[in-house]
């Protein structure tokens, strides 16, 4: 099973190596920084330190992770019953499996590989006095973004194979967006809570923007460890409940001609 | 000896629609030809035989064992499906050798293997090229080798003829042939009859989700010779013909045709037609210039399968 996995894992990183795949890299790792650059431009250097952060967050950890793993995660298993490849995985002993986790990994591996020099690129054209703090933060930011980010988008790949990439972006609006920054007790059920409260603790932001109790309510007190757990337990869990889908669910193969 | 597949009132519903209907068969291991117009239940059967779906009533059995539920199973199974690769970047070295790595071997067995059996099928030249360089007949010639790359015992190939040129047709009879030789099983499913006789005497004929008849040509015969069948005569005294035999017992039907003239004769037992038409063809009047009948062609027992099943007939 794990070498099986660890095949996929070596053909699909074999796979990325195309011309549009490339250019998705390059953009997806260069946009976060080229904005960050054109609004420390346009503020010639007095954008507030707070703000930085704010963006530096929504850029790399979300936006820029979250379309890299759309593009990877969701589609794993829906790009191959389209591709009519199913089958010939599905006949494998532990195909199923090893292509919903090697998909999985892949598309860990590939957001990262962009997701953590554009976050050292980021912070360092951030202006912070301190751009160390926001580097470190932001780089743990992305791998835990990754992993959860990637379970999730294929937890519904997996439940919905066509479309899946349009639920997984609605999904991803609403519960990530939106509910996420509500101040309710929903929004400690969403990813970008739990990373929201670890960079507020990890970076200057409480102070800088003299957050009270009240404000505390889009991002948690607790401590880090906690909320790095929730978030790898959150990873596990999405991920397991995937490939039991996978492992169990019938998926439309082709039918009579 | 465990047979090579069991199934036990198996059906496979799609919704409302009947993919395959209580299906009852146990087969020892050899060589097979499933046969069936378009979606007749083929590429359904052999889903359900590979577990990639499971019967929605009754069970299956490969091997002696459950596809879906031990899926160990499947390593003794070569698939070669109807669906194209649409892998356009990779080789057909690189495919075949990722997928025979999924089956269990080490990187180093599966890239020999993975190059003995493009080797094999006459994919040397080619193998390291992208697969969206290929013509049809080199992709179903890698479809091939994957599904024995890992010397599987049961090879299922589901329309392995489609585009191929006569010679890729040629080779491929010959390499099923070869590899029914070694005592290996098959499963060949295809709606081209000659194609499967190439390969084998044994079939499995499928319509409508059911199997309408298994067992060799002569079986088939056998079983089909209390059923009724049309025969068309040709040529001078046809009425007297019609005359001589409205009253016979196994008459079921008669049409007389002019243009061309021509006599069709439903008869329900076709030796005591043949025995009666032995004296009526010594009439001065009479001269038959044809007689056209089922000829115990696989394909005449399943244009007549095809008919008993739709209730044509029988009266």
């Amino acid at each position: 099973m794990l070498s099986a996995t660890w095949q996929v894992v070596r053909f699909e990183l074999q796979r990325t190596f195309t011309a549009g795949r490339i250019a998705m890299w390059l953009t997806l790792c260069l946009f976060p920084a080229l904005l960050v650059a054109t609004i420390q431009i346009q503020g010639r250097g007095n954008v507030p330190d707070a703000a930085m952060i704010v963006v530096s967050f929504a850029l790399v950890p979300q936006i820029s992770c979250m379309l890299g793993l759309l593009l990877w995660a969701t589609p794993a298993i829906g790009s191959e019953i389209e591709a009519q490849s199913w089958v010939y995985l599905a006949l494998r002993p532990h195909g199923r499996l090893a292509v919903a986790l090697g998909k999985y990994l892949v598309a860990v591996i590939w957001t990262a590989s962009y997701g953590l020099p554009s976050a050292v690129a980021v912070s360092l054209l951030s202006g912070l006095a301190n751009p160390l703090h926001l580097t470190g933060a932001l780089i743990v930011l992305v791998l835990l973004s990754c992993s959860c980010y990637a379970a999730l988008y294929l937890l519904i790949g997996a439940l919905i194979s066509k479309r899946a990439t349009v639920i997984a972006v609605i999904y991803s609006l609403i519960l990530e967006g939106l509910i996420a920054w509500v101040p309710a007790t929903v929004n400690q059920f969403t990813v970008s809570y739990r990373l929201w409260s670890l960079l507020v603790r990890w970076t200057d932001f409480a102070q800088l923007v003299n957050a009270n109790q009240g404000a505390g309510l889009t991002f948690n007190s607790e401590p880090s460890w906690f909320n790095v757990l929730a978030l790898i337990a959150y990873a596990g869990l999405v991920l397991a409940l995937a490939l039991y889908v996978v492992g169990r669910r019938e998926y439309p193969v082709l039918s009579e001609a | 000896m465990t047979p090579l597949l069991k199934l036990n009132h198996v059906s496979r519903f799609y919704r409302t629609v009947i993919g395959v209907g209580d299906l009852n068969l146990e087969l020892p291991n050899g060589a097979y030809g499933l046969v069936g117009p378009n979606g007749s239940g083929k590429t359904t059967l052999i889903n359900l035989l590979t577990g990639v779906l499971a019967p929605s009533i009754g069970s299956v059995e490969i091997m002696g064992a459950d596809p879906v539920a031990q899926r160990d199973v499947l390593r003794r199974i070569g698939l070669c499906p109807a669906s194209d690769i649409l892998y356009p970047n990779i080789s057909a070295l690189q495919w075949v050798e990722h997928l025979t790595i999924l089956q269990g071997f080490s990187q180093r067995d599966a890239y020999q293997r993975a190059v003995d059996s493009l080797v094999r099928l006459g994919m040397e030249a080619n193998m390291r090229r992208p697969i969206g360089s290929y013509s049809l007949g080199m992709r179903q010639r890698t479809k091939l080798a994957q599904a024995t790359a890992h010397d599987p015992e049961l090879l299922i190939l589901d329309e392995p003829f489609n585009g191929l040129d006569p010679i890729g047709r040629h080779e491929l009879t010959e390499f099923l042939n070869e590899w029914s030789r070694r005592g290996r099983s098959l499963i060949l499913a295809s709606h081209i009859l000659h194609e499967v006789e190439a390969i084998t005497a044994a079939f499995l004929l499928i319509h409508g989700g059911r199997i309408l008849a298994s067992g060799d040509a002569s079986e088939v015969r056998s079983m089909l010779s209390g059923f009724p069948v049309e025969v068309c005569l040709r040529g001078s005294g046809l009425r007297r013909v019609a005359a001589e035999i409205a009253n016979e017992d196994w008459l079921q039907g008669i049409d007389v045709e002019h243009e061309p003239q021509q006599l069709r004769i439903r008869v329900s037992d076709q030796a005591a037609f043949q025995q009666r038409l032995a004296q009526l063809v010594q009439l001065p009047e009479v001269n038959l210039t044809s007689l056209e009948s089922p000829d115990g062609s696989l394909e005449a027992a399943f244009d007549l399968l095809l008919r008993v099943h739709r209730g044509e007939h029988l009266v």
